[in-house]
């Protein structure tokens, strides 16, 4: 294993989900490795991949995990779930059923992942424009409406792909980083007895935290 | 009344007559219309109560329904039954009024009106025809002149032989009316009559079925009272428990005051990134602290599954009120309670049930006295412990396994995990001195223990390797006994296990059975063999075709009751492995051949041979043990192996490991075992694939996801700050191996 991004402050866990064919491997592979494959065949199993970035001068390590959008995978379905800070949640734009299909996994998230799991809901293959089914307004409006943050990518020509992920992790990263501010350490941490915790009230205020949870 | 039609006049068909005639003519259609529309209207009287009384039939099956809901409540079921039944009863009645009404007036007055009314008409319909003739003769008579006599005559004969036939028919015709009018005067009668008795009959019905019941309805009447009162009652506790609310603090405590059985919702902060609090509902359970989902059908979750190895902090800084933290070796949970009440209960409760957990195993007891600890247990069986659980009980139950296998002390609670037996807690001492490559001691109530070790210990136990590490025993040699000296008990297992020094030798054993180039021997296939092969096709590329077989006099059979017996040879059967020469016979191939039969308990006979485990076999491809046994498609025989120290990446001839056979074969649960064993996944063979491409190969979808979630461990390993990409390796391959150990023992029920 690569040993260039062996240091990091965070480590977040990341689920790609949608239908099958949306091009959630394709996003994973041009995230990952900057590679993109016209003919690839359906993710057998769970795939796994990391990628560090860069937010606020903190180095921030996405565990990325991808499964075959069909629902062979019942079996794991709460492993696959178990720790996921963010979901990308995967549709293809010229595809209007996969788009039909978003409520269904946004339910699935509402039953296995955190309540506070940060959602974005991604429009891929934004290059087939000619073949467009989904229009960009009223899947921003549907985001909007349950507190999903929104993208169109394309992982053909990488529109949009790294900003994905840079959006969905700092957003992730924002809200860790307050939380810490705010509950207790995990551990033996010893506190200076005369220091007062400042609390930091989010810039962001906590309202867009709570509009990530399933209500 | 009678009509009364003068006859002179009638014959005479005078004007006074005929305006009789008329005025009875008038009454009779009168009469006939409204016959019909009495006709018309109770026809849809009968129709529609027909329609009630389907609809009264439909009300009682609905109260039937409504029935099911009282199934338990036997009181109010029995009186709803019997009321709907006189319903039905009374539903009854009205059916047959209906009937009776129907066969009453839609019989007797269509009839009426067909033959009397119409009989009335045909006379009259006669009686205007012969009148008009007769007018047509009268008529002709008086223009027949004087001159035609003969004409004169003709018609004056026939105008006397029609007035004759008027007579007669004008007769009848009145005769008719007469008859019909007084005839109609009963006729109405008799039929309202008869209704009013059909009436009778019912209210009559009705009368009894109500005169019955009487004593039903008062004692109903009292219980419904009694009911009444009760619900008040209730009402009234109800109001009471408002008040208790603001006084209670826990849900759920038993009435000893056993604090060790506390149950309730305490916030739980998760160990994702986030940190989410969630609200679970918490309780203790052999000596584990274990939470479940308020709304959720999944099994409960435990949080500390050994609650003696737990010690549990106060968390006085932070924002959030009444926070604790249960610490054990390997993690730490934080807990919120909703009050400082909750708070010190739980402290108590937990350390308490800390000190007991402790305290059951200084006494040496099992844990049972926990087992109906929450009734929310009964209800969500969690099915790997409760399969653990009953393994372990099934171990203490195999021959001698009540007594230590060294010194005979009763209710060992050790054991040995590689030889297979149980163990006093001093013996297991001496065993431990050994060193893990003689003896690998676990306790059976302290340790985790794993399923497949489980396995190991269920098919061995103190009485089959008794047998062949006691075999021979010297007459003077001082065993072991519960209070023997420390030396004794030391030299005992020592000569026993390290020397083997009463094994009975395999070269003895051979020369004791006597065999010659005539004898071939096999290794009967373990217990579990056929179950677990039945779905795979038999693989046929092992067993060397021997050309001397028809020689073959005697075969040695290596049998599970651990008797070689010497069988007269027949067609080599499928509960025995491939025959071998009798040259051939030695611990090695034993071993070898004992792996691939997945038979135990000559494994462990080849292994006090001193079989080398780390041999390969030549004349199969250079396999090892370890890749008969994942051939065999067991994963007790691969993991008796393991604990024993066989080497786990060793390559066959085609340079394929052990992980490498178990992917080419789909063996998931054996996947798993090799990964949990840290199997070296990166090993190439010959053709240069490592597992994990075979396995995208053969499209195995959860092979293929298990050996990448044993790559990306590696990677979070490399980190040094992995612990928890660890956490969630173990957490996924405990999901699949439970999975496929819940399918094995689905299809061994089967």
């Amino acid at each position: 294993m690569s040993t260039k991004d062996d240091e990091y402050d965070y480590l977040f866990k990341v689920v790609l989900i949608g239908d099958s064919g949306v091009g959630k491997s394709n996003l994973l592979a041009r995230f990952t490795r900057n590679e993109f494959n016209l003919e690839s065949k359906s993710t057998i199993g769970v795939e796994f991949a990391t990628r560090s970035i860069q937010v606020d001068g903190k180095t921030i390590k996405a565990q990325i995990w991808d499964t075959a959008g069909q629902e062979r995978y019942r079996a794991i379905t709460a492993a696959y779930y178990r720790g996921a800070v963010g979901a990308l949640l995967v549709y293809d734009i010229a595809k209007h059923l996969t788009y039909e299909n978003v409520e269904r996994w946004l339910r699935e998230l509402r039953d296995h992942a955190d309540q506070n799991i940060v959602i974005m809901l991604v429009g891929n293959k934004s290059d087939l424009r000619h073949l467009r089914a989904v229009l960009t307004e009223e899947a921003k409006a549907f985001a909007e409406k349950n507190g999903l943050s929104f993208i169109e990518t394309s992982a053909l020509d990488s529109t949009n792909v790294d900003l994905a992920f840079q959006n969905i992790l700092t957003e992730i990263y924002r809200i860790v980083s307050q939380k810490q501010i705010r509950d207790p350490p995990e551990g033996d941490t010893i506190r200076p007895q005369n220091v007062e915790p400042i609390d930091v009230k989010p810039t962001m205020s906590s309202d867009s935290v709570r509009k990530q949870c399933c209500q | 009344m009678g009509i009364k039609i003068d006859l002179q006049e009638c014959l005479n068909d005078s004007p006074k007559f005929r305006q009789t005639l008329e005025r009875e003519e008038h009454s009779i259609d009168q009469l006939e219309q409204k016959l019909e529309k009495i006709l018309k209207v109770c026809t849809s009287m009968v129709e529609s109560g027909k329609v009630y009384v389907g609809q009264q039939c439909l009300f009682a099956n609905s109260l039937w329904d409504l029935s099911v809901i009282f199934k338990e409540d036997p009181d109010v079921l029995t009186a709803l039954n019997k009321l709907i039944h006189n319903l039905q009863e009374m539903n009854k009645f009205h059916t047959t009024l209906l009937d009776q009404v129907s066969r009453i007036f839609l019989k007797n007055i269509p009839t009426f009106v067909k033959k009397d009314i119409k009989a009335v008409k045909d006379y009259r319909q006669h009686f205007e025809k012969i009148s008009t003739e007769y007018d047509s003769i009268l008529l002709r008579n008086s223009h027949v002149p004087r001159s035609k006599p003969q004409e004169v005559e003709e018609v004056q004969n026939i105008m006397l032989a029609i007035k004759s036939c008027f007579g007669h028919q004008a007769l009848n015709y009145v005769n008719s009316i007469c008859v019909l009018q007084s005839k109609k005067r009963h006729e109405v009668l008799s039929t309202l009559l008869s209704y009013m008795h059909a009436c009778t009959a019912y209210y009559h019905q009705g009368e009894d079925l109500c005169h019955d019941l009487q004593p039903f309805f008062k004692s109903l009447a009292n219980d419904i009272a009694n009911m009444r009162d009760e619900t008040r009652k209730i009402e009234k506790e109800v109001e009471n428990s408002h008040s208790q609310v603001s006084k209670s603090v826990i849900t759920n405590r038993s009435d000893n005051g056993n604090v060790a059985k506390l149950e309730g919702y305490l916030f739980k902060r998760t160990s994702n990134a986030f940190k989410t609090w969630n609200r679970r509902w918490f309780y203790l359970y052999d000596n584990k602290l274990v939470y479940r989902k308020r709304s959720s059908d999944e099994p409960e979750t435990v949080m500390e599954d050994d609650l003696r190895l737990c010690t549990i902090k106060p968390i006085t800084e932070g924002d959030r009120r009444f926070c604790f933290e249960i610490v054990s070796p390997s993690k730490s949970h934080i807990l919120q309670a909703d009050s400082d009440e909750i708070y010190q209960l739980w402290i108590e409760a937990l350390q308490k049930a800390i000190g007991a957990a402790i305290q059951d195993v200084r006494n040496g007891q099992s844990s049972k006295e926990h087992e109906q600890g929450s009734p929310y247990l009964a209800r969500n069986i969690n099915t790997n412990k409760t399969f653990k659980l009953k393994m372990i009980q099934q171990i203490l139950k195999i021959p001698d396994n009540n007594v230590c296998a060294d010194c005979k002390c009763p209710n060992p609670t050790w054991a040995s995990i590689n030889l297979g037996v149980l163990l006093c807690i001093e013996c297991s001492g001496v065993h431990r001195s050994l060193g893990v490559h003689y003896s690998k001691v676990r306790s059976l109530t302290l340790d985790e223990w794993d399923p497949e070790v489980i396995k190991v210990m269920a098919e061995l136990g103190n009485g089959v390797v008794n047998k062949i590490y006691e075999a021979n025993v010297p007459k003077d040699f001082q065993r072991a006994s519960e209070h023997c000296t420390g030396m004794v008990r030391e030299e005992w297992i020592r000569s026993k296990y390290a020397e083997k020094k009463f094994v009975e030798q395999l070269e003895d054993i051979k020369k004791r059975l006597g065999g010659d180039s005539t004898t071939k021997w096999g290794v009967k296939k373990g217990r579990q063999y056929k179950q677990i092969r039945e779905n795979q096709e038999v693989r046929d590329d092992v067993g060397v075709k021997d050309e001397t077989e028809s020689q073959t006099k005697t075969i040695w059979l290596f049998d599970n009751d651990l008797t070689i017996k010497a069988v007269p040879f027949t067609q080599n059967d499928a509960k025995t492995s491939d025959l071998e020469n009798f040259e051939n016979l030695n611990p090695n191939l034993l071993l070898y051949k004992a792996s691939a039969a997945q038979n135990l308990q000559v494994m462990c006979q080849a292994l006090a041979f001193g079989a080398d485990k780390n041999w390969p076999n030549c004349r199969e491809r250079n396999q090892y043990p370890l890749h008969a046994a994942v051939l065999s498609g067991s994963e007790t025989a691969c993991t008796y192996l393991m604990v024993n120290g066989v080497k786990i990446n060793v390559q066959d001839q085609n340079g394929r490991t052990p992980l490498h056979l178990a992917t080419r074969e789909g063996h998931t649960t054996q996947v798993c075992l090799f990964l949990k064993n840290k199997a070296d996944q990166h090993i190439e063979d010959e053709e240069g694939k490592v597992p994990l491409s075979m396995a995208e190969q053969k499209e195995h979808a959860d092979i293929v996801t298990l050996l990448r979630l044993g790559r990306l461990n590696e990677e979070m390993k490399d980190t040094e700050s992995g612990v928890s990409g660890d956490d969630m390796f173990y957490d996924v391959v405990r999901d699949f191996s439970r999975l496929s150990y819940l399918n094995t023992e689905k299809k061994v029920e089967q």
